[in-house]
């Protein structure tokens, strides 16, 4: 029976038929370790996780921060950098987060403050609220945005997980400006201590879904594995995780088809 | 003036608000009418479908009562199930929980859930009976779409419903009155909104089983001869047949075209039961004259109710039709035979002569008559059920269909039909694909089977042939409908459904010179959904769908996510949808069912690139009515990245005593 349980999780998710597609550009956060399981964001032990789904914050039971930075195929210019801060609070956790995307000519920041709690055993829900500023050149100028994002994380059994993730549920009519919505819902197993896999499907609006799976690998105390693949852009990924003491070092890659490689890079730093 | 003002008060008074549909009504109507609806042509069945459940979850039916009337309610039971359900009351007494249906034979954990929104544990009569407490049921709806406002409407956007009915003892009394978008308030001699019905009702226990004056709605056999409600044995995928059973039911749907007025009643004496009805009333269409302009006829039969512009109004009541019936049936231990006749007069002849090869088949008279022999056997685990139907012209209607439960974790259906191009009924609804039981031939086959404890996987087959020219067919034309469905409920928390269906019809192929073509059109449609209650306040539902159409290549995909959340007393209720769908053009549209106003219906054709967003709240005023509001949010992309948004308002109230 429960055997059954993990097939039907993992069939209902595998024989998604979906293509590679595009993402949303206003989800600007990935950390490396996501990064290097497919861009998976229903990891409860990762950092930037959190802030993919709001959820997860309030799995966090210490005070954490971390700086991300990455590039896209190489090009500065496409670059993100982050940095967040988690404080745990009572049964649920707050979160801030600051994101800068892009160079002079063209950049987009984003501000975001988070909260997630425990609404039971099983279940946890959060929200975030996201301030965007972009800086274009040309007469689109600048542009100021606010929006938001909730997520649910569900432990169906002891080692199953489910996550919903929904960023900007707003019907365009509402704003005076377009921005993507996107919708995320997935599930994942904790095969054994070591060992954790998922598979999430996520649709950006005007977009068609894509498929993420990965896994993460603990090989030592200190050292761990990621891998994944996306059918955005059929994007492969791989990653490594160090712990130093209170530090955790993450690195990771991931390829594009056409464009050639991304480069991630995560420090993580818990009291 | 006063009369006016008195009917616009009553009306926008009446039309206040209410509901109390839940997330088990929503899944089943969901599953069926999403299904219905992708179909155009079944729209309207499924319409009919949705009202009915409505209606059945309204007043829910008495499963301890013994009663096999009563129990016929649960019109996706088979007589199978019927018995063994009448036949566990009765030896071991009244069911105590929704969970002992489980344990009796052709019963399952997936029917038991089909049924748990349409039941009551109780054995009072909540409407009729010999009780003499007055009761007493209000609905009151307004919807308006601001973005359909057009110039040529006659009246305001808002559509208004009002539903009222009443019983006391034996007697029951309702009205019905409605209004649609751009219609006038009040129009015609006497001034009335669009749409106006009631009805009274006696039911008895002796020989007079019941009477109804007023409007209502007839159903003979299993519905090729006169059906008002919606077809037999159309659910490819159901756990079984819906039987033939003989019907004469109060009308309270909206629909203006699919009811009879006047006078029916049901006998029963013995083993013997007398169904008779007559009717009399105006029903629309569109009228024309001749070739020769020597005669008026009726060039079709307008249906869709909508009486908002002048051209529209000129359809209203333009024909009267006059409709006699009687079914006489016998009851022998597990086999039921039932004979049936209908006569339908026009005031105008409905077609006219003409030599075009699509009428040839086409009734061209005022008149028609239609007898009917249906029969219903039940033989151990076999039901075995069927009719034959023909007309004046002896153009004939046949269905043969055969149930078949080996074990309890199994049961498959067959069912063949035989529908003559030239079988001509205004008032029938019979098993097939085709809404009118004509020009048809085909046969069905599904089976259910429990594979697991907790997974049921069901699998349907159809096909069907049509011999002569039909709607976007100039050629006779042949479709195939193939579905499996698995649904996995380990627990009452979670729910996953998979579905898989293919859907191939042949049409025309439009050619810019000479004769159209033959183009086959084939859909494949994969549907997953999750359903997951983490807590008894809270159902998370997150659905994918994707369509793939053949030879065109275009795609659909749907995504979406449900929140519904209920406190803890009921009193308050929110559902919350966000769906992001895409779809290459109109053909790989995709259809989602949403939870709506009681007696309301939606079921939006996504097409295009853009999403869907509605919240809506229910709220338990005081302890006998509910408030109910939706908003609802349709933003689709366009090529220029603006955006074209429709939004709607609907709002509703439930009051009783």
């Amino acid at each position: 029976m429960y055997s059954l349980h993990k097939i039907f999780v993992c069939l209902s998710l595998f024989i998604l038929p979906l293509t590679a597609s595009g993402s949303n550009p206003y989800c600007m956060i990935t950390g490396a370790e996501e990064a290097g399981m497919g861009s998976l964001s229903l990891y409860s032990k990762s950092f930037w996780s959190s802030f993919n789904n709001q959820a997860l914050l309030a799995e966090k039971n210490s005070i954490v921060a971390a700086i991300n930075y990455q590039d896209r195929f190489c090009l500065s210019q496409l670059a993100t950098k982050s940095a967040g801060l988690i404080i745990p609070s009572g049964s649920g956790s707050a979160g801030l987060i600051f994101s800068h995307f892009g160079y002079k000519e063209f950049s987009r920041t984003m501000t975001g403050l988070a909260c997630g709690l425990h609404l039971s055993e099983k279940i946890s829900a959060g929200i975030q609220i996201d301030y965007f500023s972009e800086k274009a050149p040309g007469e689109f100028q600048h542009h100021h945005s606010v929006t938001f994002e909730t997520g649910f994380f569900i432990k169906i059994r002891e080692n199953i997980f489910a996550s919903l993730h929904m960023f900007n549920p707003l019907p365009d009519a509402l704003r005076k400006r377009n921005m993507p919505s996107t919708i995320t819902t997935g599930a994942g197993i904790q095969l054994n201590k070591d060992f954790f896999a998922a598979l999430e499907t996520e649709m950006c609006s005007s977009e068609r879904p894509v498929l993420k799976t990965g896994f993460t690998y603990e090989l030592t105390d200190n050292l761990c594995l990621q891998g994944g693949f996306n059918t955005r852009n059929c994007s492969f990924s791989f990653g490594t995780g160090l712990t130093i003491k209170n530090i955790y070092l993450n690195m990771s890659i991931s390829t594009h088809e056409k464009l050639g490689l991304s480069h991630f890079l995560s420090l993580v730093f818990k009291t | 003036m006063i009369k006016k003002y008195s009917y616009a008060m009553l009306l926008s008074f009446l039309t206040i608000i209410l509901s109390g549909q839940e997330a088990d009504i929503s899944e089943t109507i969901g599953n069926i009418a999403e299904e219905l609806a992708s179909d155009d042509t079944d729209y309207e069945n499924a319409a009919i479908f949705t009202e009915y459940l409505n209606s059945l979850y309204e007043n829910p039916v008495r499963i301890n009562s013994g009663d096999k009337n009563e129990v016929s309610r649960l019109f996706f039971l088979d007589d199978l199930q019927i018995k063994a359900l009448i036949d566990y009351t009765t030896k071991t007494g009244a069911l105590v929980s929704i969970h002992e249906l489980e344990g009796i034979k052709g019963f399952n954990k997936h029917i038991s859930g089909m049924m748990k929104a349409f039941i009551t544990l109780e054995n009072e009569f909540p409407v009729t009976g010999n009780s003499h407490k007055t009761r007493g049921k209000f609905i009151g709806n307004a919807i308006i779409r601001p973005e359909t406002k057009d110039p040529s409407y006659a009246g305001s956007l808002w559509k208004l419903l009002s539903k009222y009915s009443i019983s006391s003892g034996n007697i029951t009394g309702g009205f019905t009155l409605e209004k649609d978008a751009g219609e006038k308030l009040i129009n015609g001699t006497p001034p009335l909104p669009d749409f106006a019905s009631a009805f009274i009702q006696y039911s008895g226990k002796q020989i007079v089983r019941k009477i109804i004056a007023g409007d209502f709605g007839v159903r003979f056999g299993l519905g090729t001869n006169v059906n008002t409600s919606f077809r037999t044995g159309f659910l490819a995928n159901s756990t079984g047949y819906i039987p033939a059973r003989n019907e004469i039911k109060p009308y309270t749907s909206s629909d203006e075209n699919n009811f009879f007025r006047g006078v029916a009643a049901e006998f029963a004496l013995s083993d013997i039961g007398l169904t008779v009805f007559c009717s009399h009333h105006p029903v629309d269409a569109t009228i024309e004259w001749s070739k020769d302009s020597s005669e008026l006829f009726i060039s079709n039969f307008y249906k869709s109710g909508l009486h908002n512009t002048a051209s529209l109004l000129a359809k209203k009541d333009a024909v009267s039709e006059t409709v006699t019936g009687l079914n006489i049936s016998y009851n022998l231990n597990n086999h039921r035979v039932g004979i049936g006749w209908s006569h339908n007069r026009l005031s105008l002849p409905f077609g006219s002569a003409n030599d075009s090869p699509e009428y040839l088949f086409r009734l061209n008279d005022r008149m028609n008559s239609i007898f009917s022999l249906s029969y219903n056997s039940l033989l151990k685990q076999i039901l075995l059920y069927g009719e034959i139907s023909a007309n004046d012209l002896h153009n004939a209607a046949v269905t043969q269909g055969i149930t078949i439960r080996p074990s309890d974790r199994l049961n498959i259906n067959f069912l063949f039909r035989h529908y003559s191009p030239g079988f001509t009924a205004f008032h029938n609804n019979g098993p097939g694909r085709n809404p009118s039981a004509a020009n048809e031939k085909g046969m069905t086959a599904n089976f259910t089977f429990e594979a697991a404890k907790y997974l049921f996987i069901s699998a349907a087959c159809d096909i069907s042939i049509f011999p002569w020219l039909k709607y976007r067919s100039d050629f006779p034309s042949m479709a195939k409908r193939q579905e499996i469905r698995m649904k996995y409920s380990p627990d009452e928390s979670l729910n996953i459904d998979i579905s898989y269906l293919m859907n191939s019809v042949e049409n025309n192929e439009s050619r810019a010179t000479g004769i159209a073509g033959i183009k086959k059109n084939v859909s494949r449609t994969v549907k997953i959904q999750a359903k997951y209650i983490p807590h008894n306040n809270l159902t998370l539902t997150t659905r994918l769908d994707y369509k793939y159409i053949n030879p065109s290549l275009n795609k659909g995909t749907l995504f979406l996510q449900d929140v519904i959340y209920n406190t803890a007393g009921g009193h308050f209720a929110l559902w919350f949808r966000y769906c992001l769908f895409y779809t290459d053009d109109w053909d790989s549209r995709l259809y989602t069912y949403e939870n709506d106003l009681l007696h309301s219906f939606s079921i939006p054709a996504l097409s295009g690139k853009g999403s869907r967003t509605y919240l809506m709240i229910r709220w338990a005023l005081w302890k006998n009515s509910e408030f109910r509001v939706k908003y609802g949010l349709s933003s689709l992309s366009l090529s220029d990245y603006g955006n074209n948004v429709k939004s709607e308002l609907k709002i509703q109230f439930r009051l009783w005593h």
